[in-house]
């Protein structure tokens, strides 16, 4: 009865005794196994039964707001759901599910009330203490959502009717909190009428209801909301499934219980990301992954790939969907147990790849085992290893890093490569809020990092390498046109991150006109590419003291003195404003330990220590000395536009 | 009654479970009214939970008809005959 994640690890018995354990009443919650167990496909009762250990466990430890995870805790987020049918039944399997990517959710609902009443009642309590996001889910019944078959005057107003009233809901719940809000899309009703004439009839249940999403979906856009594609989740399961039949009449329930797992897989994969949590790096196995065979044993001419074979095929359609991720800026890595020369000969030789040398980049082949290889990319790409995913057909191969790094997302894969991509995509692992047209470069980036590295080899001396280099720093303020990368830069940072603290698009949409904010959006291109906007920083202006808020840097950018050039402009500005003194603070993460000395090193003076909660440092402006460095910084807006060495 | 014990001892396990109470206790005499926790959440829970177990399908007017434990037997009985 329910629908299984496939790409999940199924429970064993051992693993089903150990959950009564772990969830039993009569002990202590046991967290740290919770932890271990909780990434099993669990079916939906069990995974309420975690939920309900969790919330047991939470009740000794509070949540408020979100944390990215200060120190070892885990990270936390209040959800907020509020919908005019059942939604409470949701709360413990979302939370389970959370646990999942190490979150520890605190879930309200408010049901079976009009949204706008309960809003006005509750204004004061949302504003004292507003959850890290809401949600609004919608239904037809409450938005009045018909159709009028052949009458588009009539189906418009109806539309933006409905659409209108969402948009007030998710104003005020905006407004009121202070937060984002999550707009659901509304699934197919499988009770309507559909018609093959409905694909063009104006004002059928078809066109309505796509009418509906494009409105509030291009809303979200505007306002910067995320949006949880729920009519997407039951296309894919088919709308029939997901409908929740007899269930909606005896307890309105809104779909399919059986798909309660999936539902709540996916929205945490949403609050993940909202969280900072994206996935960024496919590592691929070569294989019987991306090629049919054995490039060791059977040599180029006795692989399968590419056109011509049906086994061929469905090793090219893996191939196009580790391209189509590249496209979207996730990069594509190679782990494979092989001589190097040999598979990377099949790679670029083999005429069925779709895959190009090019396409990669960071080739691991040789004979260490995977998660030494995974480790090393890791630490190549300045990147956490829950930023990976782990791509291979071999069950012993998957285990092995599953258990040396549980960190890293390794789906369970049928044994049949051509149902790989579907369960691959119903996994959605790199769910992200945002498409940046830097992500299309992205792997240009790391392969000139590559070229880079060659160069400083190549150049003994660091100085006269980064001399070599011929680096420009273009420094601007914050406006629409990065909005979208510093959100990225912001959200998606942990370690180079002196505050980690995380600010949604709209806010930093606020922070572009406010006159009491310095904010700097930094490029950086040197001979071998572009390397896009790699720092953020964000300053309050208090009469003659200036206060770094953010200070947020792409660690593939470490060691070229980028650090001493920002601040060099930043002094500059408050001087500029007659600021007298620049305040920074460090709070220390798990992840961040990075920038432990970021200030010292800049000359800063330690002024406080608070306890754990971080250091505070101070420059006064007229000790600084003004640095001089191997990188030519532009502002193009600046009153002096002559560029400075 | 050996069919009705191992009924019931089946039904309390996915009672205790669905209504998230580890010392709930029922009889075949036990009524909707009887347990605050027994809403229409938790009666669904608990029909889904039936049907998987005995592999049989409730329309909705039966789902809405129980109210009782002894409703459940009753509507469970009549899909196995």
């Amino acid at each position: 009865m329910n629908f299984d994640l496939p790409w999940l690890e199924r429970p064993t018995q051992e693993d089903r005794e150990r959950l009564k354990f772990a969830t039993s009443t009569s002990s202590d919650v046991d967290a740290e196994g919770l932890r271990r167990l909780v990434t099993r496909d669990w079916s939906e009762v069990e995974l309420r039964s975690i939920g309900r250990a969790i919330r047991r466990y939470t009740r000794t430890q509070p949540i408020d707001g979100a944390s990215t995870g200060q120190n070892e805790g885990p990270a936390t987020f209040s959800l907020l759901l509020i919908s005019q049918n059942t939604v409470t039944h949701l709360v413990d399997a979302l939370i389970a599910s959370s646990l999942r990517v190490g979150i520890l959710l605190d879930c309200r609902t408010v049901e079976y009330q009009e949204p706008e009443t309960w809003l006005a009642e509750n204004r004061a309590k949302l504003s004292a203490a507003p959850p890290s996001a809401s949600m609004y889910i919608p239904d037809r019944t409450s938005l009045n959502l018909n159709s009028c078959v052949g009458d588009p005057v009539l189906a418009a107003e109806g539309v933006n009717r409905a659409v209108d009233r969402v948009k007030r809901i998710a104003d005020q719940l905006h407004e009121f909190t202070g937060r984002s809000v999550i707009l659901q899309t509304l699934a197919v009703d499988v009770s309507d009428s559909q018609l093959s004439m409905d694909a063009w009839l104006p004002g059928s249940p078809r066109r309505i209801l796509a009418a509906f999403n494009e409105g509030i979906t291009q809303y979200a856009r505007e306002r910067s909301f995320p949006i949880f594609d729920v009519a997407a989740i039951a296309d894919f399961v088919g709308a029939m499934h997901w409908s929740a039949g007899r269930y909606w009449y005896v307890a309105k329930l809104p779909f399919a219980p059986a798909f309660i797992p999936l539902y709540s897989y996916r929205l945490v994969q949403l609050l993940a990301t909202m969280l900072g949590k994206s996935r960024r790096v496919l590592v691929l196995d070569l294989d019987n992954t991306l090629w049919g065979g054995l490039i060791g044993d059977d040599g180029i001419e006795g692989l399968t790939v590419g056109l011509g074979s049906a086994r061929g095929e469905t090793y090219l359609a893996v191939q196009r969907l580790a391209l189509d991720y590249k496209r979207r800026g996730i990069i594509l890595c190679i782990a494979s147990k092989n001589t190097e020369s040999i598979a990377r000969d099949a790679f670029v030789r083999h005429p069925g790849m779709l895959l190009r040398e090019s396409d990669i980049a960071l080739f691991q082949i040789n004979w260490r085992d995977k998660a030494t290889n995974i480790s090393a990319m890791a630490d190549a790409l300045s990147l956490g290893l829950d930023a990976f995913v782990f791509l291979d057909d071999n069950p012993a191969e998957r285990k092995q890093v599953r258990d040396a790094l549980p960190l890293v997302a390794v789906p369970e894969l049928p044994s049949d490569p051509s149902e790989w991509p579907l369960v691959f995509q119903a996994a959605a692992y790199f769910e992200q809020l945002n498409f940046s047209a830097e992500d299309q470069g992205r792997t240009e980036f790391y392969r000139g990092n590559a070229l880079r590295d060659v160069q400083a080899k190549t150049i003994g001396n660091h100085e006269e390498y980064l001399q070599s280099l011929h680096m420009i720093m273009t420094v601007t303020s914050f406006e629409p046109l990065g909005r979208t990368r510093i959100a990225q830069l912001i959200s998606k940072s942990n370690q180079f991150n002196l505050t980690t603290r995380r600010y949604s698009e709209s806010e930093i949409a606020g922070l572009e006109e406010a006159p009491e904010y310095e904010t700097m959006q930094i490029r950086l291109e040197d001979m071998f590419g572009d390397n896009g906007m790699i720092s953020v920083v964000i300053c309050r202006k208090l009469n003659r003291i200036w206060e770094i808020d953010t200070w947020i840097m792409s660690c593939r950018v470490l060691g070229r003195g980028i650090e001493q050039a920002t601040l060099r402009v930043l002094v500059d500005h408050a001087r500029a404003a007659n600021a007298l003194e620049l305040r920074g603070t460090y709070l220390p993460t798990a992840k961040n330990g990075l920038v432990r000395d970021h200030y010292a090193k800049l000359g800063f003076v330690e002024v406080d220590r608070a306890g754990t909660s971080g250091t505070t440092w101070k420059l006064v402006l007229s000790n600084y000395l003004a640095w001089e460095g191997p990188i030519e910084i532009r502002e193009p807006h600046a009153a002096a536009d002559s560029p400075k060495h | 009654m050996a069919e009705s014990a191992n009924f019931l001892s089946k039904l309390t396990v996915i009672f205790r479970e669905e209504l998230e109470q580890d010392d709930l206790t029922i009889t075949m005499q036990t009524k909707q009214s009887d347990i605050e926790s027994w809403d229409s959440l938790a009666h669904v829970r608990i029909v889904m939970r039936l049907e998987r177990e005995y592999n049989i399908q409730l329309d909705v007017s039966e789902i809405e008809g129980i109210n009782s434990v002894r409703g459940f037997y009753d509507a469970v009985e009549s899909h196995s005959g």
